[in-house]
């Protein structure tokens, strides 16, 4: 940054953010799926055979993908944008546009930056420490965020016990109005047996989303609670006594979603 | 003006050559939100690609007459938010990234910013780098974010204060 004490801080950080973000990497492969349609056609059937192996990648690599999480379609509805009536067909075959067998990221995984998980030290199945006990945590809501369709809160946790424990890297988020009625509860398989050490005084951070709470009138205060395995749950303090916050309904037909992200330093 | 919203993609064109040419003058604003969401480099790749993967399957379905920038921020937030999960891979730090691991004097400079506008909500930074870095008016950053202007406006003066004062 440029050492100069008259330009507020803030402008600093964002002339770095600008700079180091200057030419940002672009990936070796352009984020496109193959043009089975445009190609196929004048590639023969040596092509025909690559562009079955490709789609047979890029199937794999779909599932692997809903799998970690990309499952559902994160377009903008058509509230958000608007669509035009399809272009025909033949305004857009254009081999020249597509000259080639351009291999997509669907059928080069290895060339996305990492879709696969990033193993991390802090993930230790196993850990030599006992697990946090509810009771020496302290953990609330600091923020509730809108989103669309959603709402994201910032809840944190505070280690008020005198020694180290392993805290679940993710549990079983649960959204909870003031009666105790659970309007949101999130999969039994986010609870992990993956810890993180977490040492006393310090405190961990994580967001939780929630979305489609049809619920009427859930009483307030509304809050975040995190089952950290059977019997063993963690309850935040609600943003306010009176905090009412629930995201909007969006289908009274589908149930309620709730995830959390996971803890964080 | 903010350069990305005022853009666009003739509609003559045919749609692969439009996804390019979007490709092509949009992947940096992508994702410098992306990143501005996530405040994680590998992350940020992740969804701007995704975002453009989606774009891909939409080429002929979109009016190409509409500026594109707005869409593709619009999906990279859902992306994010409605899919976050795709980022628990980013699980206690922020995920090393390949192509930044490349350059040592690069990642050290991010990793400079990164720390420095943690604190921020990913709506504060994202508001601030729309606005400040990117050039948008706060209705065109609140109607990325799908915010009002009002709240908007909150949040990059709540960025602001936060970035002074860590």
């Amino acid at each position: 940054m440029e050492p100069n004490d008259r330009t507020p801080k803030s402008d600093r950080i964002l002339d770095e953010f600008k700079a180091v973000t200057a030419n940002p990497p672009r990936p070796k492969v352009a984020p496109r799926r193959s043009p089975l349609r445009s190609a196929g056609s004048s590639l023969g059937l040596a092509g025909a055979g690559l562009l079955a192996a490709a789609l047979v990648l890029a199937v794999a690599w779909m599932g692997r993908t809903s799998t970690t999480g990309v499952g559902g379609d994160g377009s903008p509805s058509p509230s958000d944008i608007a669509v035009a009536p399809s272009v025909s067909p033949s305004d857009v075959a254009s081999p020249s546009v597509e000259p080639s067998l351009s291999p997509s990221p669907s059928a080069t995984p290895t060339d996305t930056p990492a879709p696969t998980a990033t193993p991390t030290p802090t993930a230790t199945p196993v850990p030599p420490i006992a697990l946090c006990d509810p009771a020496d945590l302290r953990a609330r809501i600091v923020s509730w965020e809108g989103a669309a369709g959603s709402r994201i809160a910032t809840v944190t946790v505070k280690n008020d016990g005198s020694t180290a424990c392993a805290m679940p890297t993710t549990a079983r988020p649960e959204l909870v109005d003031g009666d105790d009625a659970i309007l949101a509860k999130g999969d039994a398989g986010s609870m992990t047996s993956k810890t993180t050490t977490f040492e006393p005084g310090s405190t961990l951070r994580t967001l939780v989303e929630v979305s489609n709470v049809c619920a009427q009138s859930p009483k307030a205060p509304i809050t975040v609670w995190f089952e950290l395995e059977p019997d063993r749950t963690l309850k935040a303090a609600p943003k306010s006594a009176s905090d009412e916050t629930v995201p909007p309904c969006n289908g009274p037909g589908m149930p309620a979603a709730i995830q959390m992200h996971p803890w964080s330093r | 003006m903010y350069r990305g919203v005022t853009t666009r993609v003739a509609a003559i064109e045919p749609a692969e050559l439009a996804w390019q040419r979007a490709y092509d003058e949009h992947w940096p604003d992508v994702f410098r939100f992306a990143l501005a969401w996530t405040n994680d480099w590998a992350a940020a790749e992740d969804l701007a690609q995704e975002a453009f993967l989606r774009l891909w399957d939409q080429r002929n379905r979109l009016d190409w007459d509409r500026p594109v920038l707005p869409w593709l921020l619009v999906t990279t937030r859902h992306l994010a938010t409605d899919r976050f999960r795709r980022l628990q891979r980013r699980l206690l730090a922020p995920t090393p990234s390949p192509s930044l691991d490349a350059d040592p004097t690069a990642r050290a400079r991010w990793l400079d910013v990164c720390a420095a506008m943690d604190d921020l909500s990913s709506l504060e930074r994202t508001a601030l780098v729309l606005t400040a870095v990117q050039g948008a008016t706060y209705d065109e950053a609140a109607e990325v974010l799908g915010t009002t202007a009002g709240a908007l406006r909150a949040a990059v003066s709540r960025a602001r204060t936060k970035l002074e004062t860590a």
